[in-house]
């Protein structure tokens, strides 16, 4: 138990550089490698034709989300203690693994956990927290942490059994609730931003800034709603504020 | 949050260093978030003496990069890293008299989309670069050297290091030589561009809301719009 717990914890630390040298050719592969390694040393001596052969094996393509790769890693690593045929099955489990979990990491961490989590100390900073950005490190990385270690470990402990708990998709259940705080938070930031300075768009008057800001808010909601992006939307806004900006120095000048 | 005049305490390029350092974060290692604007300005905010200017700016800039989502392999334009940018801006350039700071950061912004498609290409890149330490670690594991997946991991971080000090120096080094001068008489720009920082975020918050809504999602936002209406009533 003890020594799977530090064989995780090195899976677990060693996956912190996933991504250091991504590159399109090979993706996370070195990353993976790296993860990889005391798992592949205990197998073959290093060095040797076996573990040449492994390590370059480890280097072909890899990508997943870099929060479930050491999951993939320590499912391998389960698995390759099953011999030859552990061996084989092994690398069936990594690419069908790395595939699905890049998406679901994805969806969750990157589209929903992260500005979820961005906003709920965006709301502490408008109210004047002057420690709100601990906030977003604690709501985000205490369930980012978890599920890195948690993955390390279970893969390690499972092996294939994983993708039975996998199966029940912990995280995607998650997303109509995590969407939904968006929203609200995403509402209270507009509200909290219309009534505190310096973001009053009426300084010093709360209740007609609050609904300028509400109003404004959902003049800007329309038609990014219609199909605008926020990339063109910004740009047409900041020479627009440029023009006038110039235009208006001069005049005053 | 307030900010009254910024005088960072570190030197430009001492700043580029610990932005490079802190944008490590976003890719290269350990993705916990530091490289937030939110985070890494204040962060950035403390390096200068002033974690109240760097809240602030982050802040703003945070609400600019809510709706980033690189999906699989795709690199999108680096907001994350523009937003980092920005902050450290606010934090170098002295605020001239007679602007605001939503003044000052709607200036900022003007510049924010190209620097963010500017940290794309330096990403893609240093992306492109990366091929050469999966060659090195390729012949490294013909030899039988064991060492091949520190050598690549070490080249990369370096990488990425570089690609976002060559960055941060680009737009921080020349800011500071500026020092903001003929903008105390460019005044007359100040409301325009208040209105601007101040209207910016908010169209940030709405492509947020437009991107990430599911059904019933106006019921959501009338929710928090409540939520946040009594929260500032208290705080009031």
């Amino acid at each position: 138990m003890s020594g799977r717990l530090g064989r995780a914890a090195g899976i677990f630390l060693r996956g912190l550089f996933v991504q250091a040298s991504w590159s399109f050719q090979r993706m996370q592969s070195p990353g993976y490698f790296l993860m990889r390694a005391p798992s592949l040393a205990r197998r073959h001596a290093p060095g040797s034709p076996a573990w040449t052969q492994a390590a370059l094996a480890d280097l072909q393509t890899f990508n997943t989300h870099p929060y479930l790769a050491g999951l993939v890693a320590g499912t391998v690593a389960r698995e390759e203690e099953g011999g030859a045929e552990g061996a084989s099955v092994a690398a069936g489990l990594k690419r069908s693994l790395m595939c699905s979990l890049g998406g679901v990491g994805d969806e969750f961490f990157w589209a929903h956990a992260r500005p979820a989590a961005a906003l709920l100390a965006l709301l502490f900073a408008l109210a004047g927290a002057s420690w709100a950005a601990v906030v977003l490190l604690v709501a985000y990385n205490v369930p980012h942490l978890a599920l890195r270690g948690w993955g390390a470990f279970a893969g390690l402990a499972r092996g294939r059994e994983i993708v039975t708990v996998l199966q029940r998709r912990p995280l995607a259940r998650s997303l109509p609730a995590l969407a939904a705080a968006i929203t609200a938070f995403a509402g209270a930031a507009v509200a909290l931003a219309g009534q505190r300075a310096p973001w009053q768009l009426v300084p010093g008057d709360g209740a007609a800034s609050l609904a300028l800001a509400v109003a404004a808010f959902l003049g800007l909601l329309l038609p990014q709603l219609r199909g605008l992006s926020f990339g063109r939307l910004l740009a047409a806004a900041s020479v627009a504020a440029l023009l006038a900006g110039a235009a208006r120095a001069v005049v005053t000048a | 949050m307030s900010a009254a005049g910024h005088a960072c305490a570190l030197s430009a390029p001492g700043l580029a260093a610990l932005l490079a350092a802190i944008g490590l974060d976003q890719v290269a290692f350990g993705q916990f978030m530091i490289s937030q604007p939110l985070v890494g300005g204040w962060l950035l905010g403390w390096a200068c003496g002033d974690p109240a200017s760097g809240l602030l700016a982050g802040a703003f800039f945070q609400m600019l990069c809510l709706t980033d989502l690189p999906v699989g392999a795709s690199v999108p334009p680096d907001s994350g890293f523009a937003g980092l940018v920005g902050a450290a801006a606010f934090l170098v350039l002295p605020r001239p008299a007679g602007w605001s700071d939503p003044a000052l950061l709607g200036l900022l912004c003007l510049g924010f989309l190209p620097v963010a498609h500017l940290a794309r290409a330096a990403d893609l890149a240093v992306r492109r670069g990366n091929r050469h330490w999966v060659a090195l670690a390729e012949s490294m594991a013909r030899r039988g050297n064991a060492r091949l997946a520190q050598a690549a991991t070490l080249g990369g971080l370096l990488g990425f290091y570089a690609r976002g000090l060559l960055l941060a120096l680009a737009v921080l080094v020349p800011l500071a030589a500026w020092g903001g001068r003929g903008l105390a008489e460019a005044a007359g720009a100040e409301p325009v561009l208040a209105l601007f920082g101040r209207l910016v975020p908010l169209a940030g918050l709405a492509a947020l809301v437009a991107q990430r809504r599911r059904p019933r999602w106006p019921v959501a936002l009338a929710a928090g719009v409540g939520a946040g209406v009594l929260a500032g009533r208290v705080l009031a």
